[in-house]
This record gives structure tokens, C-alpha cells and sequence, in this order.
């Protein structure tokens, strides 16, 4: 297992985001965003160095990390899809697309494919109604979404 | 009808500061730091601004305070967390036009004496933290941002901070938790941010809509402000139509105009022709209308009147085809989803709502569900800590007001009544 | 606003006043006026989240939480109403929802708050028809078990473990209803306090030692006294047939204010333990076998007679007890003066509370000893050489709080301990460096010739701090905040050369700036001891022997004029052959005492040795005689806190076996020896002692005649010398899990630790190619043992930690004895020695 700390680099990331706040728990979600890139998935090593730069008990940690949607305290695929499912995605055929999503990459919500390149979540709106229905893959948003846009979407992520 | 939040945003690079000084740009800032703070302060007072976050809390009020309490460092954070369902209307502006809300911040810093300050961006707008960022670093080259902005003696900072996905911590004191590195929970008032915000500091928390504004008023003055759309809440809101309509997007419409009007004109009605059947008209935690409050006028006052809330004037319209079991159990969903658990009517509640609108929507209702909703709801309401858990008894208590034989019908015939199915549960 | 403004508020029609500042809650609880909660707790800040406590607010349309609505003047509450009561219910009937309601089988039920409202309002609607959770019970906490689908959220636990004990080991995950309280897995921060059982209003937080061994109304309560250190803190015993079943703080009684630690909470296990000795035993042919109480007495009696009619009493020794009653140990110096006849008396307090007292005695006039509360109070703490955190954990809690109020702490210590790592500035000083610390400190702040040489930049050097950091630390002591510093001294300063005089120059500086200082305190009764007279040159009440007469004359008998020998000096003399008989009341010395084996050997040489304890200790099984004596649960008595503060006790079970309480058992010698004490019972004990020792408000008034301390020249060697054979050094510390030979007999001790770790750098880790986990052995000059490792990046290279108590790896066998000239003490905090791994 490797170790529970962070790679050089990352600290002294961590050390130029907490000069941004004035006190180090602060930087606790910035710090936990680059632990989940770090270490995969918010799991034991990522909390233990988390808490170590923090300053802030492990439970202390999991009980933040655990708090929010964006964390994941297991592994995940490569490419994470957020299919928004609130209201006005749902009225413009969210439920199809989701439907279509599960049988293209045979998972359901929440799972990871086998090959690990997606994992398919559900999202709260994403800001985007007026384009309805919406998705999110990685930090990519996309808009108007129908099952052939979604095919051609899916073909970009490796 | 004349822009003012978003009159930049069509223009070709309208995210750069070349475009910006070239269209008014830190003009505001530049006027703003030639007046006293206390002056600018009553200048947007004079404008009457309102809070678009929620509440409509006048914002040179706020400030007021704030500059009234003796502690320093005081921090203005930035709500960026647009969370409410149905509502994109902040990310037209950072996204378009994130120098009206950089100028607007600095102003507001400048007024009630802030010296740093945090934009508490919500976590799915991942893209947004670059623009922000950028747009930023190129005010701080130019002199509007950091250390003696102008030659002034005032300085001031800006720094994106990313949620991680808690709708809860756009409710301003959860915000501030959230901020802190805590679990984002609503906290006991008093003491207010205002005196004890954020590291214990006096804290402005305001929407990003309202601080965009700000450039604006000092630029044109506060009496032009005050003479725009609703006296008693001035100025334009950004309006996100979504839902059933012909043409879903965002508009800048004055206050006071009709719902028909936005439904019918900005938004070419209903889709397909179709019926309209229902509409919420301030997020996920108002109530819904029907076709006979077409032409309830879109400010505060008439929308409560009319039984519901304008919150963050975020519409979705539905037309006949939708059922609407579907949909407040869609938004229950949400609301469990998002209730913190702190308090126990909203962690409890919320649940048992969903329970039994799933039931009722599945074909398994019992008759006397539609009274225990109904009296769920008076066991919630009024109780909650904060405001997200009475906002969860909203899709319920229109549902049942304007449905309650649609949900009838679910219980007896043991299914949806409805053909069409678009709602996922 | 003033502490003491009152406001006039109306409850319920009625006015009345209450002190500003407070919320409706508080202000109701002080007028007795009930008001439902779960959430609230006095102790803890407000949460606002169950929702039970609403109530009207005269001017405000919606009920207001009471707890988190402040009181102000003029105003008008109603606290109980239709409205109000269907919201009460509202929140049960939500609450209960979901609530598993299997009370049947909880360990809580009939004292759960859940329960207790419920019925209190009688009329709950239980509508919710879907499946409730399922019971899901956490059992990694091996002393906690944690019961989810109980919960009411309340938020209690996390609160008093973060803001109490300040362990954060607990905390709220996920959110919403799925939202849990609970350890994370494998997560280690739990100190096992137990505060979270005491504060949990329903059976969702449980003593896993307790677990189904009696329904609350099944168990009587005792108050007792923790055995274990110095603080003194107030237990309840919940016992059932005779038994300990659990322990419990006794509300906010006493001076741990309703807190515990591991130890009071959950060490006692040794109480009721299977090889708890029920009769006496006497050596026949080589070998311990049991025999009545008189045959056991008479032999002791006869055996002493003839050693000391053939030796002469001197070859005598005694030692009292660290961990006995103050009365056991008032009758322990008696029956050696009066009945044996020599001042041969000392305990283990030795090398602990002995020096700092001594260093007391060198300082003439007033110097303010600080409480608990002071210290809770304080706006500094200045801590040498002490880590209350694991010594002392409710003084380590108390040190928590005054860091809460926004006290700055600076921790000296060459150490990494649990209190260091609170501290606002830690100074790692060289290991051995706590005495010339402080020496330099009077350099500055006393402006005394003898001391100047100690504030040269070359002695500041070879403490290992820059001048500049001395200057600072001398700060805590300087300007208008001064009154509010409170010193804490550990064993780093009063075991090391010259420990005493560092304190009574330490001393010297509190008192010239009006601040207050407390010794830190290993064993719960090392100062009641001394007290009580268990030293050889001091009578009760620390009196000298040169005020024997008066004590003669209340005893009837005499006492011996010559000063007698301390515990080592005994020991000495006894490998020498010059002790014949050696008394040991309640203590352990070949486990016990620094230098195991040279203990072991001078006992050997003795030829008759009495051993009075609970267990068949590694002394006992020396001894010649072994009598049963009854543990702190099974007598009554007093203890003396580290504060001072003389606090009494009561049985509160029958003894084990035969067991007897220790002073019954001197009594019943005394008059096997034709000098028979007159006390029938442990009052007329009590009462001969307070007669001849004044109490005023639970202090001894003490007769505090000057010693003269010389200090040492800068020339002496503070630390340890160089020697490339044994390249680490081992500084020992103290665990919150151990503490005495008992404690390795409780089962919640070993489950809450079960082994000794020697805690290491890294780099030294590697240096012997080890990891965590693996064991090593570790040698010094006069010993050896084997441990496991645990890697530690704080701990400084080059040392290793290792804290005294466990009986699987003693760094006690590895500990010199070398004795300090003032105190004879053995000066024995840290060890050269040489790791291998196995
Ligand atoms: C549950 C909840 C969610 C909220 N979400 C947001 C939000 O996403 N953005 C926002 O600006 N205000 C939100 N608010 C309102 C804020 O608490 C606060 O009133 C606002 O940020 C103040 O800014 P303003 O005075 O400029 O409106 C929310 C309030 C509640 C109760
Ligand atoms: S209403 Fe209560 S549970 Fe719901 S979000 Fe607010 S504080 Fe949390
Ligand atoms: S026993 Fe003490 S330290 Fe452990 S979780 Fe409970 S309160 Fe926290
Ligand atoms: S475990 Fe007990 S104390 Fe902790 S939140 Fe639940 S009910 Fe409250
Ligand atoms: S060991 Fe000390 S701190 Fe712990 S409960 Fe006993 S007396 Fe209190
Ligand atoms: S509902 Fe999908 S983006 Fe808003
Ligand atoms: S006691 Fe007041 S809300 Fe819980």
C-alpha cells in the first residue's frame, strides 16, 4: 500500500492554497479535491494525509469528506458522468437518457464499468436547466442533450 | 427593454477586461473610490438594491452593519452556490461577464471596509473556477484588484473558493461553515455574520446577481436604479425559464411583469402546442402555480399572495402531459437529498414525505395518505432550523392544493393516471 | 455587562430574575422550570437541532428553540401551551419514526431520555407505517459499542468529545438522514473517556464492558474515589451483588466536573479480578501457602520482635504507600516509628511528589498552588517537563479547556507528548535540560547572583533553545498577565538532578510575580503520604521530628529522634546486608521502582519481608509474608489530590475474600505486638490525624519550615554523555491506559491498549530496519526488554518513547538509580541504550 502522504508537489500545492485562508481547516475542501486526485478515491491513506497537513482528526475529515457529493470514499472510473435527473432535465427525458446510459455501458447509477473508464452518477440540478436536459463528465458540460449526442459525447473519453 | 446585468455578455470576448474597460468597465470602481466609503454605502441605499439571493435583504443594510461593527479583518464572501433547482441566472454573469461581478465586489469591499474576500463557487460549475480566476489575475495586473487598488489606500483580495456539492451551503451561514473547512450546516443566530461571520470576523454574505449590480449603480447613480421596474424592489432580475416552454433560456426582465408574459412571450409558450398545467415560479421550494395565476405579477409581494414565492425567480413550466406526483416526489428527492440532518422535523420529515409521495406514485397509496401529507406537513412546518427544510413542504402543499384528485386518482386506480411519463423517480 | 447584572424576564406568567447572559434555557433550568430537550447540554455550546425545547416567545409568531434563543431583559416566555405540546409531540412522533424501539433488549432503557419523554407527553401518534432501520451496531471501538439506528442525532457525542475531551475521534458522517456518529474505521483518536456513553439520552452509545449485566434499576451506586492518579476524581461505582459492574462520573461532582478518563472509567477491572488474594499466606518449606489472619499476624509479629531485638530496630524498613489511604498511611509511619521503632519510612512518592515537596519546603512565605479551576481559568500555563494530558488526564482537561477560553500554552519538554502536541508553542528542549531551563528562567527573573551564570548564551545553547526562546518563556512570567499564569511541573524537572532546587528557584519566581504553579501527580496518593507522615524526616503534616513531643503526646508512645532512611537508601542498605526486615504496605517496587534489578537484588538479601497488596505481585512473590488488603472500592478512607484537597471516601462492596482494609490490618498488628493502637474504627483514625493536622476547606494546614536548597554550579553534566555503545536515548512518558500494577489487570485498560509501543522517528525506524508493528529489543546498562514499534514523525530523531506502566515492556528495567544528592531520589527519566530488531 502506499504510503498515507502526500507526493511532494501535492504539499506544496497544499502550502500555496492554505496561504489563501487564514487558518489551515479552511483549505480542507481544496485539500480534499486534490487527495481524491491523488489517491483515487477519498479512502484510509487519503484521509490520514489530509489530516496530517490539516492539522484536523482523521474523523473530523471523514466527516467533512462525507458530507459532500463531489468525495468519494471508494475507487471510481476514469471518467465520471453526472447525469443531472432534477426537475427540468426529468421533464425533458432525463429518465430515457438515463435509461440509454445504462444500457450502453450495462451499469447502473452509481456504478463503474468494468473497464473502469466511466462512472455513472445522478447529479442535482446542474445550473443548466434552460438547456435541458444536462450532463457533466469530468468538468465537461454538456447541454441539449439526446442519445445520439450522448454516443458521439461518450467516444471523446478514454 | 434596456439590459443592464447581462448587456455585455453577447459581446465577442466579453470575458476579457479589454472588452470590459471598453464598455464601462471599473468606471463604477473609479467613481466609488473617489467618494467616501460611507458615501457608497449611501448611494446604494439610495438605489434600494435588494438581495437576489433569496431573501431581497437590502444590501447597503447589510453593509451598514457590517462597517458598524469595530472588528477587523471583515470579509465579503461572494454567494456563488446557485443551487436552488432550476436556477442558472449567477452563471450567466460569471460566465459572461466575470468583471461585473469582480468590480461590483470591490466596490461593496470598499464600502463597508473589507479587505479580503471569497467567492464560494458551487462545485458543479468546475469551468467557471478558470474563468473567475483569469479574469481576476487580469484585474490585478490592471491595478482594480489587490494591494492600493487604483493608487488608492484600499486594498482588497479576491479568491475563488470551490463547493463540493451541498445545496445547503448557499443558505449564507452554512456557507460560512462550509468556508471555515466544516460540515456546511446552518448555524444559530444571533450573532449574525454580519458581526460574527467567517474566522469569527464581520462577514457580508451576497448574491452574485446583486453585486453585479453594484458597478451599475454607482456608474448611473442610485435614483436611476430606484426608477427601474418595481419601486419597492428595484432593477431587473435574470429570469431562468426552463421546462415545457418553446424557447427555455435566461432573461433580464424588469420587476412586475406577468408570468403570461414571460411563459407566453419571451418564453414562445408551451411546447408542442400543449396545454400548460402547472408552473413554480422561484425554485424548487415554491409552491406551484396554475394557468390562473398567468397573470400574477412577477415581484415579492404578489407571488406570496398568490400562495408561493419568487425566490430565485427560477421558472419551470409544465405542461399537461406531466404528472405531478412525479414531480413533488422528484423534489422531496431533492430535499432529502440535501436536508443536513441537523434538525429533526427536516431529516426525519423529509424522508417520510418521500415515502409516501413514492408510495402514493408507484399505485401503492393508502387513502388516508394524502391527509398524512398533509398533516406531515404541519408537523414539519414552522419547526425547522433552517429555512431548506419548510422549503421541502413547498411541492408538496401545491401539489395537493391544485391536484389533490390527480393524486386520488393514483390511489385508486392503483397507478399513474397519466399516459406519459417523464418524470424519473 | 458585569458577571452579576440580573434581567427580569416572565415565564408563564410570573416574573422573575435571572443573571444576563444566559439562554431561556439556562435561565429556565435555574428557575425550575422544565423544559424537554435532547440536544442541550449545560457543558456544551448550543446546536439548536432536536427541536424539543421550542417555546413562545412573547412577539414572535413562531415557537423559538429555548436553548439557542438568549434571554433578554423584559422578556415573556410561555413554555408550555397546546401549541407548544403538539410541537413536542411532533418532534417525538418524527423522532420515534424510524426509531428501532427495541427497548427490550437496550441497556438504557428506564434511563432514556427517549423513553422518559415519550411517556411523559403519553399520547404519541406512531403513524409512520414503513419498515423502520435496522438495528446496526458498530463494534469498533473495542470499550464502545454504537448503536446507529438509536440515534437521535443529538449531536452530544461529537460535541463533548471534541469540545470536552478534545479528542475529535467521533464525528457526524454523510448527511441528511443516513447521517451517522461514529468512529471512523481503524481511526485511533478515541482516548476512551467515555464521556460519549454518559452524554447519549438514548442507548445509542454503551459501555461494551457493562453490556446486558443488569437493567439500570438492578444496580445500587456508590461514590467513590478514582485509585488511579493524582486528580481525584469522583466516581460512582454502579455495582450489582457485590460487584462492579460499571463507572460512572457522579454528575458534575468533585474536581473532574463529571469527566473521566480511560482509567476512572474503565479500570476497574482489577477490583473483582479471579486472582485477587482472599486470605494470607505465610512461607512454609520455601513456598507461600494460606493461613488464617492470626496465624499470618502472629507470625509477622513474631518474626519482626525477633529481627529487632536481635538487630536492633534500624534493620527495619518500611514503605508506605503512593496509592494507600491517608489514614493506612498515617498508621503505617505510627506502627514504624512507635511499634518498630525507627524512622525508616518512604514510599514511591520518592521519586515523584517527594521532590517537588521538598522544593516547596526550600521557598519561605506564601506561594499560590493553583486548583484545577485555576487552571481552568488560566489565560497561561507554563508546563516543564510535565505531560498532564496522560498523567494526569482531568488536569490535562482542565489545561483542554483554559486552551477552549483562549489560554496560550507553552509546553518545554524534549518530548513529543499528547499535551505537547496542544501547546501553542512547543520548545523542545535537550532531554535533562529541564532543571538548567529553569535555573536560566531565575537568571532573568530573579536577578540573583548565583544564577546569573545560568543565563549565559552558552547554558541556553546546550538547553537547546536560542536565548531569544528562554526570553520568551520568561515572558509568561512577566507584565500584568503574570497572575493568570499558571506553572505545571512534571517528573521531567522534580526526577532529574537537582530537580528539587529547580523547583523551589521555579517557586521563587510564581511567588515574586504573583503567579501560581501545581505539580503534576502520578499515583492518587503520593501526596497524602507525605502528608500523612509516611517520609523519614518529616511526621504528619510534614511536621519535623524536632516536633516529635508533640505528637508523643497524643500517640502514647515515643518516636525515634534520629531521621530514618529513604527508599533507596533502604534498598542500599539492604543489599548491603544491613536490613533485616523490610514492611512493604501497598507497593511494588520490583516493577515499580526505577532500576528493577537492582531492586530485586537488594530484596533478595533481605531475610524477612512482609508484602501487604491485592495481587501476588512480582514483591510479593519475594515476600515472607503476603497479607490480602481490600481494594479502594471495598474501604473507606482519603485520599489527598495533587491539588491538596483531602477528600474521604466509603465502602462501597464487600472486600474480596478475606481481604482487609490496610489500616485494620496495622491496627490488628500493633496490638499482636504489645503496642496496640486504640482505633476501633478508620473515623477515630481520621479524627487522630485531623487533631494533630488541621483541615481548612479540605487542605491540610501544613507546618512548611524552610529547607535550604545550594544550587548546583553550571558545571554540572545536565544531560546524558555520549556513549557510541547505547547511541539512543529512551525518555520515558506516562499512558493514559497504564498506571500501576492494577491497571494491567483491568480489562478495559488492556482493551483500550493492550501492549506498550516504544514510539520512534522514522528515520530510526529504518536506521534498524523495522516498520510499525515489528518488535525490537532494547538494551541499556542494566537491562533488557522487547517491544513493538511505532513509527512517529514527531518524535525527535535519535530518541524513543517509551511509557512507563505496561507490564509487557518496563523501561523501568532499563532505568539507572543513580540518586540526587538533595533528594536521594533515583534521577531516572530517560536511558542510553542500544535497539536491535529480532
Ligand atoms: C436553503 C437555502 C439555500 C440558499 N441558496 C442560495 C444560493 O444558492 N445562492 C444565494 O445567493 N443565496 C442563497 N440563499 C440565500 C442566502 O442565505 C443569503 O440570503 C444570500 O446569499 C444573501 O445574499 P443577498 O443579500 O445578496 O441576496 C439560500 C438560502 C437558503 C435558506
Ligand atoms: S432544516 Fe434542519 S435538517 Fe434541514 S437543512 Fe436546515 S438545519 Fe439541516
Ligand atoms: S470515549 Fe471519549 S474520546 Fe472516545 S469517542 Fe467517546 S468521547 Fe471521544
Ligand atoms: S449517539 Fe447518542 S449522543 Fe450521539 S448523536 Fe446519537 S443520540 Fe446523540
Ligand atoms: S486516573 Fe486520574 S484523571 Fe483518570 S479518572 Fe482517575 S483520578 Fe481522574
Ligand atoms: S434540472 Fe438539470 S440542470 Fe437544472
Ligand atoms: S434542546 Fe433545544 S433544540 Fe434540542
Amino acid at each position: 500500500m502506499a504510503p498515507a502522504v502526500f507526493a511532494a508537489e501535492t504539499l506544496n500545492k497544499i502550502e500555496e492554497i492554505m496561504a489563501r485562508y487564514p487558518t489551515r481547516r479552511a483549505a480542507i475542501l481544496p485539500v480534499l479535491y486534490l487527495a481524491q486526485e491523488e489517491f483515487g478515491c477519498v479512502d484510509d491513506r487519503a484521509l490520514m494525509a489530509a489530516s496530517k497537513v490539516l492539522g484536523v482528526s482523521k474523523a473530523d475529515v471523514y466527516g467533512v469528506a462525507t458530507y459532500y457529493s463531489m468525495f468519494e470514499t471508494k475507487p471510481f472510473g476514469r471518467n465520471v458522468i453526472h447525469l443531472c435527473d432534477n426537475l427540468a432535465c426529468s421533464l425533458l427525458g432525463a429518465e430515457s437518457l438515463q435509461d440509454h446510459l445504462e444500457r450502453k455501458l450495462e451499469i447502473q447509477m452509481g456504478q463503474t464499468t468494468t473497464d473502469g473508464r466511466f462512472t455513472l452518477k445522478n447529479a442535482e440540478c446542474l445550473g443548466a436547466c434552460a438547456q435541458a436536459p444536462v450532463m457533466l463528465v469530468n468538468d465537461d458540460f454538456y447541454e441539449g442533450l439526446t442519445d445520439a449526442k450522448i454516443d458521439e459525447i461518450l467516444a471523446k473519453y478514454e | 427593454m434596456e439590459k443592464i446585468l447581462l448587456n455585455r455578455v453577447h459581446l465577442k470576448n466579453s470575458r476579457s477586461i479589454d472588452v470590459y474597460l471598453a464598455h464601462d468597465g471599473y468606471k463604477g470602481l473609479k467613481k466609488a473610490l473617489g467618494m467616501t466609503p460611507q458615501q457608497v454605502v449611501d448611494e446604494v441605499k439610495l438605489s434600494n438594491l435588494r438581495g437576489r439571493g433569496g431573501a431581497g435583504f437590502p444590501a447597503a443594510m447589510k453593509w451598514g452593519f457590517a462597517a458598524a461593527d469595530p472588528k477587523q479583518p471583515k470579509y465579503l464572501l461572494c454567494n456563488a452556490d446557485e443551487g436552488e433547482p432550476g436556477t442558472c441566472k449567477d452563471r450567466q454573469i460569471m460566465e459572461g461577464d466575470p468583471h461585473e461581478l469582480i468590480e461590483g465586489m470591490v466596490i461593496a469591499g470598499y464600502a463597508f471596509g473589507a479587505e479580503h474576500s471569497y467567492i464560494y463557487l458551487r462545485a458543479e460549475y468546475p469551468k467557471v473556477v478558470s474563468i473567475l480566476e483569469t479574469a481576476i489575475a487580469e484585474a490585478e495586473a490592471r491595478g482594480y484588484l489587490g494591494a492600493n487598488i487604483l493608487g488608492s489606500d484600499f486594498s482588497f483580495s479576491i479568491r475563488v473558493h470551490r463547493g463540493a456539492g451541498a445545496y445547503i451551503c448557499g443558505e449564507e451561514t452554512a456557507l460560512i461553515e462550509s468556508l471555515e473547512g466544516k460540515r456546511g450546516q446552518s448555524r444559530i443566530k444571533p450573532p449574525f455574520p454580519v458581526n460574527v461571520g467567517v474566522f469569527g470576523l464581520p462577514t457580508v454574505v451576497n448574491n452574485v446577481e446583486t453585486l453585479a449590480n453594484v458597478p451599475h449603480i454607482l456608474l448611473k447613480g442610485g435614483a436611476w436604479f430606484a426608477g427601474i421596474g418595481s419601486p419597492k424592489c428595484p432593477g431587473t432580475r435574470i429570469i431562468s425559464l426552463a421546462g415545457h416552454v418553446n424557447k427555455p433560456g435566461y432573461y433580464e426582465l424588469p420587476m412586475g411583469i406577468t408570468f403570461r408574459e414571460v411563459i407566453y412571450e419571451y418564453g414562445g409558450g408551451i411546447r408542442g402546442g400543449r396545454k400548460l398545467k402547472a408552473f413554480i415560479p422561484g425554485g424548487a421550494s415554491a409552491s406551484c402555480l396554475v394557468p390562473e395565476h398567468l397573470d400574477v405579477q412577477m415581484d415579492y409581494d404578489a407571488v406570496a399572495a398568490a400562495g408561493s414565492m419568487l425566490g430565485s425567480s427560477a421558472m419551470t413550466v409544465m405542461d399537461d402531459t406531466t404528472c405531478m406526483v412525479k414531480v413533488a416526489a422528484r423534489l422531496m428527492r431533492f430535499f432529502v437529498h440535501e436536508s443536513c440532518g441537523k434538525c429533526t422535523p427536516c431529516r426525519e420529515g423529509t424522508e417520510w414525505l418521500l415515502k409516501l409521495l413514492d408510495r402514493i406514485e408507484g399505485g401503492e397509496g393508502k387513502l388516508g395518505d394524502i391527509d398524512m401529507l398533509r398533516e406531515l406537513c404541519g408537523l414539519i412546518s414552522g419547526k425547522t432550523f433552517c429555512p431548506l427544510g419548510e422549503g421541502a413542504l413547498g411541492p408538496v402543499q401545491g401539489t395537493v392544493k391544485y391536484f389533490e384528485d390527480e393524486y386520488r386518482a393514483h390511489i385508486e386506480q392503483k397507478c399513474c393516471p397519466l399516459k406519459e411519463r417523464h418524470v424519473r423517480q | 455587562m458585569s458577571g452579576n447584572d440580573l434581567i427580569n424576564v416572565t415565564f408563564n406568567d410570573k416574573a422573575y430574575q435571572v443573571p444576563a447572559g444566559l439562554s431561556v434555557i439556562q435561565a429556565a433550568d435555574r428557575l425550575g422550570i422544565c423544559i424537554p430537550r435532547f440536544c442541550y447540554m449545560e457543558k456544551l455550546s448550543p446546536l439548536g437541532g432536536c427541536r424539543m425545547c421550542l417555546i413562545t416567545v412573547q412577539g414572535i409568531p413562531k415557537l423559538q428553540t429555548a436553548c439557542t434563543t438568549p434571554a433578554r431583559d423584559g422578556m415573556v416566555v410561555i413554555t408550555e401551551s397546546e401549541e407548544i405540546n403538539e410541537a413536542r409531540k411532533a418532534m417525538l412522533e418524527l423522532q420515534l419514526a424510524q426509531h428501532p424501539l427495541d427497548c427490550f433488549h437496550c441497556d438504557k432503557a428506564t434511563r432514556c431520555d427517549l423513553q422518559d419523554l415519550t411517556y411523559l407527553f403519553g399520547d404519541i401518534q406512531h403513524r409512520y407505517d414503513f419498515p423502520r432501520k435496522e438495528l446496526e451496531t458498530i463494534y469498533e471501538n473495542p470499550l464502545i459499542e454504537r448503536n446507529l439506528a438509536r440515534c437521535v442525532h443529538c449531536e452530544r457525542c461529537i460535541r463533548v468529545c471534541e469540545e470536552i475531551q478534545g479528542a475529535d475521534a467521533i464525528s457526524a458522517s454523510r448527511r441528511g438522514r443516513p447521517t451517522e456518529m461514529r468512529e471512523i474505521p481503524g481511526g485511533g483518536e478515541c482516548q476512551h473517556c467515555g464521556h460519549c456513553i454518559d452524554v447519549c439520552p438514548v442507548g445509542a452509545n454503551l459501555d461494551r464492558l457493562f453490556s446486558h449485566r443488569g437493567r439500570p434499576f438492578q444496580m445500587e451506586a456508590g461514590g467513590s474515589i478514582c485509585p488511579y492518579c493524582g486528580c481525584g476524581c469522583t466516581l460512582s461505582l454502579n455495582t450489582r451483588e457485590g460487584r462492579i459492574m460499571r463507572v460512572w462520573p457522579r454528575g458534575h461532582e468533585g474536581v473532574n466536573h463529571g469527566s473521566l478518563c480511560a482509567r476512572g472509567r474503565f479500570g476497574w477491572g482489577f477490583v473483582n479480578h479471579p486472582e485477587r488474594l482472599a486470605r494470607p499466606r505465610i512461607k512454609k518449606n520455601g513456598q507461600l501457602v494460606e493461613v488464617d489472619w492470626d496465624e499470618a499476624l502472629l507470625f509477622v509479629a513474631t518474626r519482626l520482635e525477633k529481627i529487632i531485638r536481635e538487630h536492633g530496630a534500624q534493620s527495619v524498613g518500611g514503605l508506605g504507600s503512593a496509592r494507600a489511604t491517608d489514614e493506612a498511611n498515617y498508621l503505617f509511619q505510627r506502627f514504624m516509628r512507635c511499634v518498630v521503632g525507627n524512622n525508616n519510612i518512604d514510599s514511591s512518592a520518592r521519586f515523584g511528589y517527594t521532590a517537588g515537596l521538598m522544593g516547596r519546603l526550600g521557598v519561605a512565605g506564601e506561594v499560590r498552588e493553583a486548583t484545577l479551576d485555576d487552571v481552568r481559568r488560566a489565560a497561561r500555563l507554563l508546563v516543564i517537563g510535565a505531560d498532564p494530558v496522560e498523567t494526569n488526564p482531568i488536569l490535562g482537561l482542565a489545561m483542554k479547556a483554559a486552551i477552549r477560553r483562549g489560554a496560550t500554552v507553552v509546553v518545554a519538554d524534549p518530548r513529543t507528548t499528547l499535551t505537547s502536541r496542544w501547546a501553542s508553542q512547543h520548545l523542545r528542549i535537550r532531554p535533562g535540560s529541564e532543571v538548567p531551563l529553569i535555573l536560566a528562567l531565575g537568571g532573568r527573573l530573579l536577578k540573583e547572583k548565583e544564577l546569573s551564570a545560568f543565563s549565559t548564551d552558552n547554558l541556553v545553547t546546550r538547553i537547546g533553545l536560542t536565548t531569544d526562546a528562554v526570553a520568551d518563556l520568561a515572558g509568561m512570567l512577566e507584565g500584568e498577565g503574570a497572575q493568570q499564569t499558571v506553572v505545571l511541573v512534571g517528573r521531567g524537572v522534580t526526577q532529574a538532578p537537582y530537580g528539587a532546587s529547580a523547583v523551589a528557584t521555579l517557586l521563587r519566581i510564581v511567588a515574586s510575580r504573583r503567579a501560581s504553579y501545581l505539580l503534576t501527580v502520578d499515583r492518587n496518593n503520593e501526596r497524602g503520604s507525605c502528608e500523612a507522615g509516611v517520609l523519614p524526616d518529616r511526621l504528619p503534616g510534614l511536621a519535623p521530628l524536632s516536633e516529635r513531643e508533640r505528637f508523643e503526646k497524643v500517640w502514647g508512645q515515643k518516636v525515634p529522634e534520629q531521621p530514618g532512611l529513604s527508599a533507596y537508601e533502604m534498598l542500599q542498605a539492604a543489599r548491603e546486608g544491613k536490613l533485616r526486615a523490610f514492611y512493604i504496605m501497598g507497593e511494588n517496587p520490583v516493577e515499580d521502582f526505577p532500576d528493577t534489578g537492582f531492586v530485586e537484588q537488594a530484596l533478595s538479601s533481605v531475610e524477612f519481608i512482609i508484602v501487604q497488596d491485592l495481587f501476588m505481585t512480582p514483591t510479593a512473590v519475594m515476600a515472607d509474608v503476603v497479607l490480602p488488603s481490600a481494594s479502594f472500592a471495598e474501604k473507606a478512607g482519603q485520599f489527598t489530590n495533587l491539588e491538596g484537597q483531602v477528600q474521604s471516601y466509603t465502602a462501597v462492596i464487600p472486600p474480596v475474600g478475606e481481604a482487609r482494609p490496610d489500616a485494620r490490618i496495622l491496627v490488628e498488628l500493633s496490638r499482636k505486638m504489645g503496642k496496640g493502637f486504640p482505633h476501633k474504627n478508620i473515623l477515630e483514625v481520621r479524627e487522630e490525624m485531623n487533631g494533630l493536622v488541621p483541615l481548612q476547606e479540605s487542605k491540610r494546614q501544613l507546618s512548611a519550615n524552610g529547607l535550604s536548597h545550594t544550587v548546583p554550579g553550571p558545571e554540572v553534566q545536565w544531560g546524558p554523555i555520549e556513549d557510541s555503545d547505547f547511541p539512543y536515548l529512551l525518555l520515558t512518558t506516562a499512558s493514559l491506559y497504564r498506571n500501576g500494577a492494577e491497571s494491567n489487570l483491568a480489562v478495559g485498560l488492556l482493551k483500550g491498549q493492550e501492549k506498550a509501543a516504544l514510539r520512534l522517528h522514522p528515520a530510526d525506524a529504518e536506521s534498524v530496519s523495522v516498520s510499525e508493528g515489528d518488535s525490537v529489543i532494547v538494551t541499556s546498562k542494566t537491562g533488557e526488554i522487547q517491544v513493538s514499534v511505532r513509527v512517529d514523525d514527531e518524535i525527535a530523531p535519535g530518541t524513543l518513547q517509551l511509557a512507563e506502566g505496561f507490564a509487557d515492556a518496563n523501561p523501568r528495567t532499563l532505568l539507572g538509580h543513580a540518586l540526587d544528592p538533595v533528594t536521594r531520589a533515583p534521577m531516572a527519566r530517560y536511558v542510553q541504550v542500544k535497539m536491535r530488531k529480532i
